[in-house]
């Protein structure tokens, strides 16, 4: 018995990495394929893929005609995988080329495990080594080193001596591994620290059967120009949610059109570096203006911190109006074109915080939004300072029993923290103290931050 | 009672009762397109030509669907309860003299072809239970499978692999 069968250049999972799809062998005897059914992604062909993929074996396959089960039709094979677990794939993944294509492809029905949620990889300058990290859902302990890449001493001389080449491109070993990480955990967090990304790399997130609601890029460097825009492109095709990018090369590729088209994800976050990286490598002339749609479709966002990015002053309140009629709360760091004033902020935001104190807005250059529970960024500074008595006018239904018990409400809200050239306002759908948010939960009061700093204090 | 004849790659003809086609889609399929259900269609004239089964694996898959006559016919292809799938006794008796062999595999080629999905299940859960509980190198002998790999490529393998051990 002999079967011809198709052979993919690459994967028959589907998604398009230069191989004809499945189901196009003209052999009568190969059942008629269905069309996979495409993944969020919206890739689509393109000779890169075909011409990155790695080979993964150095012979190709010469199935004999005495291999009857290497030769089975593709449908009958993932039939047969269908039934098999992780652990059975990775014994079946040995038997032949054919079956490890398969187990490979398989893995994206089999159920994923809960045991990891964050991957991380992670590569140490000074020794020039990979490390992926996967870290259990508590997240407390117990960070399981998973692979380390050393390089080789030729090649640290070769980087000792040329200082481009200090970071290489993941190898194709470690990129295999990232996949079959993702393939097997449901993964929600992919972190990736100091990684030099190469096509490979990006292409491969592109097929993660796993797609995480978190990326986030730390140090990153890119092997050429152009694939930061497959990066990007990889980022909106996955649809990450979250998008962390801290001192990154790309920061600045981080535009109008790019936030147009990453708001489309279901509650969408950004964070492009934190306001002292960018005010260490940018200046007012490199701040890209935010144009007045994108700020609309920025609303949606849960976190949006965007400094390189200004913002028109004038279009700003309406925005985060409309976010707190839709009950988004998050932090938002922007840069604006003007200091706000408090009678234009008031006539905008009054009926909607009913609740609002005396506050300053004179000197107002950033708008800081925040979320409960947030952990307070350390490098801002802002004096909350809230009495019991104050807290009672605000919030007149505050229980009798939450009163006697003397909740210190004082102690937690007035540290002083901050660090920015200017005054912030802190601006909130929600108290985000825990204490504090035990005495008006359910009461959904906003508060304001009843004092600015003094500006002298920065 | 109506006889549907089916003719084998091999030229052998069989008769098969019409209610024990209904368990392949592919057959049902040409049942509905040449009319062959009608009254004033002579069915018994018109046989259907099946040139990519074999006639002994014919002949298997036709006792096949008479034992399961009368069996709700799976619809769709719902993966999510593989895990519950047992395979029969009678089932496994009848899979089990071919199994490692070209006879089984072309009874499943044969089960997808003529889309007798109850029929692929089975057969596809039968030779994922030899896998289960053996390594790569057992597996290869078993099945007849030659080692395609290099020592480095089955290295990488096991490494990519190794928190599974």
């Amino acid at each position: 018995m002999k079967f011809k069968i198709f052979h993919s250049k690459t994967r028959l999972d589907g998604t398009c990495f230069g191989g004809a799809p499945s189901g196009s062998s003209n052999n009568l005897m190969e059942p008629p394929t269905k069309r996979q059914k495409r993944g969020k992604s919206n890739h689509t062909s393109c000779s890169i893929c075909e011409t990155l993929i790695e080979p993964q074996f150095s012979t190709p396959s010469d199935i004999s005609d005495r291999d009857f089960l290497s030769n089975l039709p593709a449908d009958c094979i993932r039939s047969i995988f269908s039934f098999l677990n992780h652990n059975n794939l990775d014994i079946v993944a040995r038997v032949s080329q054919r079956m490890n294509e398969f187990s490979n492809i398989s893995r994206s029905k089999v159920a994923k495990s809960s045991q990891y949620r964050v991957v991380k990889l992670s590569q140490d300058k000074p020794h020039n080594q990979l490390t992926i990290w996967l870290r259990d859902p508590s997240e407390a302990f117990n960070v399981p080193i998973f692979e380390k890449e050393h390089i080789s001493e030729s090649e640290r001389l070769q980087s000792q001596q040329n200082e481009a080449l200090s970071i290489r491109t993941v190898p194709h070993s470690t990129i295999v591994r990232l996949d079959s990480i993702m393939a097997r955990f449901k993964i929600e967090d992919a972190h990736f620290e100091g990684i030099n990304f190469g096509y490979s790399m990006v292409l491969h997130c592109l097929k993660w059967s796993q797609k995480p609601i978190k990326f986030r890029a730390a140090n990153a460097t890119f092997e050429e120009e152009c694939v930061k825009e497959k990066f990007l492109s990889m980022l909106l095709a996955i649809e990450v949610n979250h998008v962390i990018l801290r001192e990154s090369v790309i920061a600045n590729e981080i535009d109008n059109s790019f936030l147009k088209e990453f708001c489309k994800v279901s509650d969408p976050s950004i964070e492009v570096c934190d306001y002292a990286d960018w005010k260490e490598s940018g200046t007012e002339s490199d701040l890209i203006n935010m144009e007045q749609d994108t700020l609309e479709a920025c609303s949606l966002f849960t976190i949006l911190r965007i400094f390189h990015m200004r913002v028109n002053s004038d279009w700003v309140m309406p925005a985060i109006v409309k976010r707190f009629r839709r009950n988004i709360t998050g932090t938002w760091n922007l840069s604006l074109t003007r200091e706000l004033t408090y009678p234009e902020v008031k006539a905008v935001i009054s009926d909607d915080l009913k609740y609002i104190h005396e506050v300053d807005f004179s000197g107002i250059r950033n708008i800081t939004i925040m979320m409960k529970s947030e952990p307070r960024p350390k490098t801002s500074l802002v004096l909350f300072t809230i009495s019991q008595e104050e807290l009672q006018e605000w919030i007149p239904n505050v229980s009798s029993d939450i009163q006697s018990s003397k909740t210190p409400v004082r102690n937690v809200m007035s540290e002083p923290m901050l660090l920015f050239p200017c005054p912030i306002l802190w601006y909130m759908n929600e108290p985000f103290q825990s204490n504090l948010y035990s005495v008006t939960r359910g009461i959904n009061t906003p508060i304001v931050s009843s004092r600015v700093i003094d500006p002298s204090l920065v | 009672m109506v006889l549907i004849t089916l003719v084998s790659s091999d030229e052998q003809n069989f008769p098969v009762e019409r209610e024990l086609l209904k368990q392949s889609g592919t057959i049902e399929t040409l049942i509905v397109n040449m009319n062959l259900d009608d009254e004033d269609t002579d069915a018994a004239a018109m046989p259907i030509p099946l040139p990519n089964v074999k006639g002994d694996v014919l002949e298997k898959v036709i006792q096949w669907m008479e034992h399961h006559k009368g069996d709700p016919v799976k619809e769709g292809d719902n993966e999510d309860n593989n895990a519950e799938i047992v395979v029969p006794q009678w089932d496994d008796d009848f899979f089990k003299p071919a199994m490692y062999g070209s006879k089984h595999l072309e009874l499943t080629v044969a089960a997808s072809y003529l889309d007798i999905k109850n029929l692929l299940t089975l057969s596809c859960k039968a030779i994922s239970n030899t896998f289960k509980g053996k390594t790569g190198p057992q597996i290869r002998e078993e099945w007849g499978v030659p080692n395609e790999f290099t020592p480095e490529e089955e290295e990488a393998i096991r490494k990519e692999n190794e928190w599974s051990e």
